[in-house]
């Protein structure tokens, strides 16, 4: 269903481009003089001498008048002149739905869109709820990460207060926060999608504003350590459980 | 000292135990515990992004781009401060960057839009009223850009974890002295190949006078055209002779004239509006003399030949002539170019039978595939900065596959990693699949050749359909957003009620930025509406006179020379004569032209800062998610609703509020990166906050002081403000006048703005709400950066593959960050040397 949804989606955004494309190039067909239509580019080519020497680039078809220019109104003569010289199409500045060919495919891509999103909504939903119940009990659930790394702050709390060298403190900080972050709060964040699907965009930003308080004292603490401020590190470590306690909480 | 004794003392002022949210406001802002906002770190940063607002203006001006300061003001930081001083810290260095590149930024808002007044042919002076109006105006938009991000912070860093590539490259950069020797060498590493690839890329901006003997090889390497050869070789001639031709004398003596003439008719003008008629009249009849001088010899300039007359009568020593700035050869210092790695001979066997049909003698013809520029040789492979991997493929001519020798490209999108896929596959949609297609199709003019396609639609379609993809995603992705930002709101409005405010500025300081801003551009706004639309009175057809009150009609401010011509102008003038002088400044009423004039300048502001913080979303957003700012789209937009509501003559006011929000819009994207910086290194948002507000100011002003010193500097030198003709070309403002021309002109093509937020506003309905913006600003920008920018997510995700996501992790974003700084480095030091040479 996912990848059925996501071609879905390509599709139509590709279709919807090439539809857009169109919106200000009538085909002449559809132009009538009296709509007082203004050229946007130079129309038709140009050149008597296709193979002058200064300029020996062959034409995609033989030229045979000047080239009407940019801001010319088209008027009847001139409608003529292009559709005689093999002019399909023009740019113009004004649009109209009822010149636009290829508005039919650009209303199909929107209809695509908004389907493939909507099947992609609902496939996504459903396989976020089923890992969600898979990852409940597992070490990789949200909750099991971050009560595992409340855990571990803990310990490293009471670890540094019984060191007496100041570079082992700072070395155990920065080891210790090192391996928190690449274990259980990078797979944390990542778990994003499912902690939306699960407490809905609010509950999900009310767990990351704590989790992100937290985060950061850690991360301040990290600099200390690493700039040998061991009693601010060790501050921000302490300030780091209560935000930490209090998205684990939010976490139920 | 333990946890428990440390609670025991809360009155000490800097004891370590101390929470800061029980200091003062400054209290906490210097607080000395932990280094972090300290004098030194903000002189420092303060010195530092002057230099580079000046220096990456100048560069800005020739070359079109700007580059962050935030990884060179954090490598200098550690220089000066942890290095020099021996005193710095992570964050006091982080502070460092982020003042600096406060102070830096706001020179890509400046040059991509004020410029287009002196294209247009608008006068500004230092110290002129529309000068300061344009000045008052970007400080608000700075003080804007950096309040309407505080709130935000919180969702987009916090809650939303946007990846930052730049911001986090920088965190790796502080974080160096604690992460271990060997991720410092891994950086170092990083850093000189990023210099090194780089060096050839950025040397050839620096040239020097070349060499007699170089000029035939300059030739042959296309580095000089052949009229640059013959030009420096006549000027040889004549100091070789010690005599300069009588033709090119006469002529300099009129350019001299003409601008002694100039100088005379300014201080008269200054000095009232009577008594110019006389003065006028020797300009213009100088200007002519000087045109028709000009046909003659116009293998020289006109720096050049008031040079060699003054060489002539004297006054000046016959070396003076030998200066490249004046039109003799300059050699630029060795580039890619050089290895002169070309396509591969391909004769065009049908064009050459032809011309040797006319001429049995005609040289051989090399197809168009490999001779665009028909000079007879295969067009180089490898340029100075980009190679043409496609042509070299032999992948035909409408589809474009370039990439940009741009270490720092690489590297960011090695940092965005996976995500970054999205922006190359809308890069490969609108390269590999829209143009083509259209081309193919017939959908482009039969003027237009297949080489010429890709250009072509980038300029029709791709930019409006990529902008108009890019503002439908960033609105999906706030309406998803909406219970984030609410939440990230309520938590700072809960913070702020602490003693000491919390973690953040308040929402009571950010509504009165906003306001401040808000009165800023309201005075701007409404003293620019004032401002004549004309600069030739509609009676007399002569300059008008500043002196002379401007009459009001159709929302517009019209100016006259003399009170006789707005007497006539009020009594005599009927409407249709009225409206069709209008119809010659193409200035069509606005939708708000019936409103009072006060009115209409509050209705504009107020629509331009809901704009801007709108703006400042999707450019936080882009530069979040990829490290791409679309800094000139949403600059043309401004204008172009600017231009809407107030009418298409009010130039000034559009141009006006698009520098402001250029200007907000580069300051919030380069705070909210400083913010995530400091995120990852722990500092507290409140002080970045607080030093970035504090400094703000002081970019605009330097940026525009360096934009008219460069101005006085052309116009002495060469007669032109700014743009082709003189150094400085402009070139993101050249394309802003192409804007507001087709605004003029009726060339906007609206409904592709429209059907691409369509389209960008359903995709986000998805799994992912910022797809939109992904896809959109890949569509949206030249795709050799976004190619390149590709090679670095897909090495990451190889990588990943191979390693696993943490040693990717950590030992690739610290050599990723290296690239960015190596090549950013670099290119300020360059940057320097041009604008300290001129």
């Amino acid at each position: 269903m996912k990848l059925f949804a996501a071609l879905l989606i390509t599709a139509s955004l590709v279709a919807g481009l090439i539809a857009s494309v169109t919106a200000y190039v009538p085909k002449l067909d559809m132009v009538n003089a009296e709509d007082e239509l203004t050229l946007n580019a130079a129309a038709g080519v140009a050149d008597t001498q296709p193979h002058r020497i200064a300029d020996p680039v062959a034409p995609r078809r033989p030229r045979v008048r000047p080239t009407p220019g940019k801001d010319l109104v088209i008027d009847a003569d001139l409608l003529e002149s292009l559709k005689a010289d093999g002019e399909t199409r023009v740019r113009v500045k004004e649009f109209s739905w009822s010149r636009w060919q290829h508005l039919w495919l650009f209303v199909l891509a929107t209809i695509g869109l908004f389907t493939g999103a909507m099947l992609l909504r609902r496939a996504s939903a459903k396989s976020l709820a089923q890992q969600t119940k898979d990852d409940r009990k597992s070490e990789a659930a949200p909750a099991t990460l971050l009560k595992t790394a409340l855990d571990r702050v803990r310990q490293l709390q009471r670890e540094i207060a019984t060191m007496h060298d100041a570079d082992a403190r700072a070395e155990r900080i920065i080891h210790t926060l090192d391996e928190l972050h690449e274990q259980a709060f990078e797979p944390f964040v990542a778990a994003r999608p499912a902690l939306v699907n699960q407490y809905g965009m609010s509950g999900y930003a009310q767990i990351m504003d704590r989790f992100a308080a937290a985060e950061r004292q850690l991360n301040r603490a990290w600099s200390a350590a690493a700039d040998r401020v061991l009693n601010e590190a060790e501050l921000c470590i302490e300030q780091a459980l209560q935000p930490l306690e209090d998205a684990l909480a939010r976490l139920g | 000292m333990d946890q428990n004794q440390r609670d025991r003392n809360p009155s000490e002022p800097d004891r370590p135990g101390l929470r800061d949210e029980e200091r003062g406001f400054f209290g906490d802002l210097f607080q000395r515990r932990y280094r972090e906002v300290t004098f030194s770190a903000l002189i420092f940063a303060i010195l530092i992004g002057v230099v580079m607002n000046a220096a990456i203006t100048y560069a800005g001006l020739k070359i079109g781009f700007t580059i962050g300061g935030s990884a060179i003001a954090a490598v200098l930081g550690f220089g000066v401060l942890r290095g020099l001083l021996r005193r710095g810290s992570i964050l006091e260095t982080n502070i460092a960057q982020t003042v600096a590149s406060a102070v830096n930024t706001s020179n890509s808002g400046v040059i991509f839009t004020v410029p287009v007044l002196f294209l247009i042919g608008y006068e500004l002076t230092i110290g002129g009223r529309t000068f300061w109006l344009i000045t008052l105006a970007c400080l608000a938009g700075a003080m804007l850009g950096t309040a309407f991000i505080i709130p935000l912070r919180k969702q987009m860093i916090d809650i939303e974890r946007l990846r930052f590539p730049s911001p986090t490259g920088v965190a790796t950069i502080l974080k160096s002295p604690g992460a271990g020797a060997a991720k410092a060498v891994v950086l170092l590493i990083g850093c000189i190949l990023g210099a090194l690839i780089y060096l050839p890329a950025g040397l050839p901006a620096l040239t020097r006078e070349a060499s007699l003997d170089d000029l035939d090889r300059l030739v042959a390497q296309e580095r000089i055209s052949q009229a640059d050869a013959d030009r420096t070789r006549a000027i040889d001639g004549w100091i070789t002779a010690q005599a300069v031709p009588d033709e090119i004398v006469a002529r300099g003596a009129l350019v001299l004239s003409l601008r002694e003439a100039r100088q005379a008719y300014d201080t008269a003008k200054d000095s009232g509006c009577d008594g110019l008629a006389e003065p006028r009249a020797r300009v213009r009849e100088l200007e002519a003399a000087v045109d028709a001088a000009r046909q003659s010899s116009a293998l020289y300039g006109d720096d050049l030949v008031a040079v060699a007359t003054q060489v002539a009568r004297g006054q000046q020593p016959w070396e003076s002539l030998r200066d490249r700035t004046i039109g003799w050869a300059q050699k630029p210092m060795m580039g890619y170019a050089d290895l002169q790695w070309r396509l591969p001979h391909e004769v065009d066997e049908e064009a050459t039978a032809s011309a040797r049909a006319a001429n049995p003698a005609a040289p051989e013809l090399l197809t168009i595939r490999v001779d665009r520029d028909r000079n007879g040789k295969p067009d180089l492979l490898l340029t100075d900065d980009r190679v043409d991997v496609g042509r070299w493929l032999g992948i035909p001519d409408e589809y474009q596959l370039i990439f940009a020798i741009a270490p720092f490209a690489l590297g960011a999108g090695y940092i965005t990693g996976k995500a970054g896929l999205y922006v190359l596959a809308g890069g490969i949609l609108a390269f590999f699949v829209l143009n083509p297609l259209a081309f193919n199709m017939g959908w482009m003019p039969t003027v237009i050749e297949a080489h010429q396609a890709p250009g072509y639609g980038f300029s029709a379609f791709n930019r409006p359909l990529g902008i108009g993809l890019l503002l439908g995603g960033a609105l999906m992705g706030v309406l998803f957003s909406l219970p984030a930002i609410k939440e990230a709101v309520k938590s700072i409005a809960v913070a702020s009620k602490l003693k000491g405010g919390g973690d953040e500025l308040g929402i009571k300081t950010l509504t009165v930025a906003v306001l401040a801003a808000f009165v800023v551009l309201f005075f701007a706004d409404d003293l620019a509406s004032k401002l004549p639309i004309n600069q030739l009175c509609p009676v007399t057809h002569e300059e008008i006179c500043e002196q002379v009150e401007a009459a009001e009609y159709a929302g517009y401010s019209i100016g006259f020379e003399t009170e006789q011509a707005r007497t006539a102008w009020d009594t005599e003038w009927t409407t249709t004569q009225k409206d069709a002088f209008l119809a010659t400044l193409n200035a069509k009423p606005g939708w708000f032209s019936g409103l009072n004039s006060h009115v209409r300048a509050a209705l504009i502001a107020l629509i331009g800062a809901i704009w801007i913080w709108f703006a400042g979303i999707i450019i936080a957003q882009c530069a979040g998610m990829t490290d791409w700012s679309p800094i000139s789209g949403l600059a043309l937009l401004t204008v172009v609703l600017v231009l809407l509501l107030a009418g298409t003559g009010a130039v000034v006011g559009a141009v006006l509020l698009g520098a402001a929000l250029c200007v907000a819009i580069t300051l919030a994207a380069d705070m909210m990166g400083d913010m995530k910086t400091g995120y990852l290194v722990g500092s507290k948002p409140k002080r970045q906050q607080v030093t970035e507000l504090a400094v703000v100011w002081i970019g605009p002003i330097v940026c525009m002081l360096t934009l008219m010193i460069i101005v006085n500097v052309n116009m002495t030198t060469k007669g032109i403000p700014i743009g082709p003709g003189t150094d400085t070309v402009a070139p993101q403002a050249q394309a802003l006048e192409a804007v507001i021309t087709g605004v003029q002109g009726g060339e906007m093509p609206y409904m592709l703005y429209g059907f691409g937020a369509l389209l960008g506003s359903l995709l986000g309905l998805g799994a992912f709400a910022g797809l939109g913006v992904l896809i959109g600003l890949s569509i949206y920008l030249p795709f050799f950066y976004i190619a390149t920018y590709g090679i670095g997510c897909v090495i990451n995700i190889i990588l990943q593959k191979i390693w696993g996501r943490g040693p990717a992790e950590s030992w690739g974003v610290p050599f990723a960050a290296g690239l960015i700084v190596g090549e950013s480095i670099l290119a300020l030091v360059i940057n320097i040397v041009v604008l300290a040479r001129g």
